[in-house]
């Protein structure tokens, strides 16, 4: 079932109210500090150490954005005629608008931080190849339910994530996947990231989806009938 | 029917006491379980243990050679992300209640808030056992390794479980401070910041994160030369986890005025502790390093193996056996008179000034220091063999290299000097160092697809000394290498004279070698 743009716009208040706001903040708060305490402090930061700075911001985003689908009323709202995938996409998309502009802060801050002749050097397209790709599957796995497990997926998510990214830098050289920009595990490791963000996106294609066909109702009941027809 | 529930009495005799204890441990015992069963343990655990069991599936040079009064330290740094599991998992199981919505149901508990913390601090235990099985585990295994040497540190091994128990403290901790589950994972971000900063920056920072670095661009110490306070560092830690536990069991109700007396004195010894473990390096050990890098041989023990005297700091002599292997390799295409010369291999340390990279070593020293031991023009090797970090297999080529351009000159200058090796020496020398050993041939070919424009530096111990040799050479050695050893083998002995020869040219020595089409004289590298 599609919807149009009204009852979307009428959808995303509610949706915003029912979101896990303060994860949201906190993430944006510890973002923007790595991003810009170094600039603030009087930190002259090495191209290397920039980017680290950038994927700490990156972390702490995404860690935020972790309860990004986390619905206190999910379970009662599963019997509403809304497709899931609305309700994923409304949230996925304005909290992808929003990482984007908080990461794009954050990079300036350290792009500020560096010496001003090697500030063209900071690279964009490839670490914010590394912020979509961690994204994604961040939403991939917020999306998740593991059986019938009711607990929210930020529970699941943000510790999930946390491990792998641990796992991650602990990867020797030749795997690195944080290699420093200019070195020569930087390109290799940006197909890694190209590969991650493709599964991360077909993950969430997966979670959209509806558990159980809408058309197909197990046991249709006169109410959602009459909910049918009215829509 | 009617049920009646009465609330927990508030005072109580010793059998009150009793009981609430053992409802304490029973709940710690069930917790234990519970985060033993945990998937972010199990995760953590997954991933902590996977690239020890691919390092074993594949045999790699990692774990080969390992040294294990360095590896009792290395352990540590993968521990971290069992610690990552064990802050999120004693968090999430502290905030069970609030997320399953249940808090009003254990107002009917016999158990008050500070009592069931106090059982999920017990619980955190059962982490701390299973991360001291792993760590015992990974050592005894490498311990077993043919190729192990020195001996673990019990005080060095017991600091990962108890970071893992630290980290589950804290992990409780910001249970009771926030029901906000985002805390713990932001909280790992900023502890990974700070071990990041611990693991580059100077020695008082290496000593606040939760394990303490070491400068690893350092080649492996002998224990004596090595300084790490690592009681003071423990004691840290120990008191840092009593501060938070403490404090975390009166956030839950129980009396300031039975926590806060304790938790000061830890705080106190967490100041005094943490003070002491940033202690500048002693003056004795300065001194002893300084005596080590220039003038080692009075702390060393020599052997002999074939015509060969293997000289090493305590307890590295058993390496003698795997550089015996690289001398063996590279005299067995030697003619008689070279192959049956005296010749001399001394383990060397080479420290680099602070902030460089590229210092000279200490050639004068050495060579006053192995006259006086009786053991001139003696070749010098690392203290480190294998590829712990992934850079320090160049050791093994660096040493080869050097060993055979001590058979091809008779000398040890040329392994010093910083000119380039052109001519027909040059291969001859990178040759027999290349195929000495099948780890020195891996070497090699990682070391070419390292380099910069294809020619090769073989810096004495990762030094600024030692010499080059340019691209053609490495490319006719690469080539060589594809042909049956022997064959090459039965050439380089029989040619001998002229491939050592620094008259000889790298054209006439390819010639010599059968390797002589489309060659041509080196032109870059100051050739």
């Amino acid at each position: 079932m599609l919807i149009g743009p009204r009852l979307a716009l009428s959808l995303a208040p509610h949706l915003l109210r029912a979101t896990n706001r303060v994860a949201l903040a906190t993430g944006v708060v510890v973002a923007l500090a790595f991003g810009w305490i170094p600039f603030a402090a009087g930190i002259a930061l090495e191209l290397a150490d920039a980017t680290t700075m950038l994927r700490f911001a990156l972390f702490g985003m995404v860690i935020g954005l972790a309860f990004v689908l986390d619905d206190p009323a999910a379970s009662t709202i599963a019997t509403l005629p809304t497709p899931r995938y609305v309700l994923v996409v409304l949230r996925l998309a304005p909290a992808t608008v929003l990482a984007t502009a908080v990461w794009s802060v954050a990079w300036w801050g350290c792009r500020l931080a560096l010496d001003p002749e090697v500030r063209s050097l900071l690279p964009l397209g490839g670490v914010l190849l590394e912020g979509f790709a961690l994204l994604a599957v961040t939403f991939w796995l917020a999306g998740t339910r593991w059986g019938n497990d009711v607990a929210p997926g930020g529970v699941l998510a943000a510790p999930a994530v946390v491990l792998l990214l641990i796992a991650a830098a602990l990867l020797p050289d030749s795997t690195a996947v944080f290699p420093p920009p200019g070195t020569e595990r930087w390109g290799d490791s940006r197909q890694a990231w190209g590969v991650l963000l493709a599964v991360g996106l077909a993950g969430i294609v997966w979670t959209s989806h509806e558990p159980t066909p809408r058309a197909r109702p197990l046991a249709p009941s006169v109410s959602s009938e009459k909910e049918r027809i009215t829509n | 029917m009617t049920t009646t529930v009465s609330p927990p009495p508030t005072t109580g005799g010793p059998t009150i006491r009793s009981s609430a204890t053992a409802a304490v441990l029973t709940l710690a015992r069930a917790e234990s379980w519970r985060l033993l069963e945990h998937p972010v343990i199990l995760v953590a655990l997954l991933l902590t243990v996977a690239p020890w069991v691919y390092e074993w599936l594949s045999g790699g040079l990692a774990s080969r050679y390992p040294v294990m009064h360095d590896e009792d330290r290395f352990v540590q740094v993968p521990m971290l992300l069992f610690a990552a599991g064990a802050l999120l998992a004693a968090n999430l199981a502290a905030l069970r209640v609030q997320r399953h919505n249940m808090v009003a149901f254990y107002s009917v508990q016999l158990t008050t808030t500070a009592q069931r913390t106090v059982a999920h601090l017990l619980s955190l235990l059962s982490l701390g056992s299973l991360a001291g099985g792993v760590v015992t585990l990974r050592l005894v295994w490498l311990a077993t390794a043919p190729g192990a040497i020195g001996s673990v540190r019990i005080l060095e091994a017991i600091t990962a479980p108890l970071v893992i128990l630290l980290a589950g403290v804290l992990g409780l901790f910001l249970a009771r401070l926030t029901t906000a589950l985002v805390a713990a994972p932001l909280v790992i971000v900023g502890l990974a910041m700070l071990t990041l900063a611990g693991a580059v920056g100077s020695r008082w920072i290496r000593w606040v994160g939760l394990i303490a670095f070491e400068d690893e661009t350092v080649a492996s110490l002998p224990p004596d030369l090595m300084y790490r306070p690592v009681v003071w560092h423990l004691v840290y830690l120990a008191a840092l986890l009593v501060v938070l536990a403490l404090v975390t069991v009166a956030l839950s109700g129980a009396r300031w005025s039975l926590t806060a007396p304790g938790a000061v004195v830890a705080a106190v010894a967490v100041a005094v502790a943490g003070a002491a473990q940033t202690a500048a390096v002693p003056h004795d050990i300065v001194t002893a390093r300084s005596e080590a890098a220039t003038r080692p041989a009075r702390a060393q023990v020599c052997r002999d193996v074939d015509r060969v005297t293997f000289c090493a700091f305590a307890p590295y002599e058993a390496r003698s056996e795997q550089w015996a292997a690289v001398t063996r390799g590279v005299l067995r295409w030697a003619p008689e008179p070279v192959a049956n010369a005296r010749y001399a291999v001394r383990q060397r340390i080479f420290f680099d000034s602070p902030g460089e990279m590229s210092d000279p070593v200490p050639v004068a020293d050495w060579r006053a220091d192995d006259a006086a031991a009786g053991t001139p023009e003696s070749v010098p090797v690392s203290t480190t063999w294998g590829d712990r970090e992934g850079y320090s297999q160049v050791q093994m080529i660096q040493f080869s290299a050097a060993f055979a351009n001590r058979t091809a000159t008779g000398s040890t200058a040329a392994i010093y000097d910083n000119a380039p090796i052109c001519g027909a020496r040059g291969l001859l020398i990178l040759w027999l160092g290349a195929q000495a050993t099948p780890e020195t041939e891996q070497a090699y070919r990682r070391s070419i697809a390292n380099s910069y424009g294809g020619s090769i530096v073989m810096p004495v111990l990762t030094s600024g000394s030692g010499p080059s040799f340019p691209r053609e050479t490495a490319d006719l050695v690469k080539a060589l290498l594809g042909r049956p050893v022997d064959e090459v083998g039965t050439q380089v002995r029989q040619h001998w004279q002229q491939l050592a020869d620094p008259a000889t040219g790298l054209v006439e020595g390819a010639r010599l070698l059968g390797v002589g089409a489309g060659v041509s004289e080196p032109s870059g590298l100051r050739c």
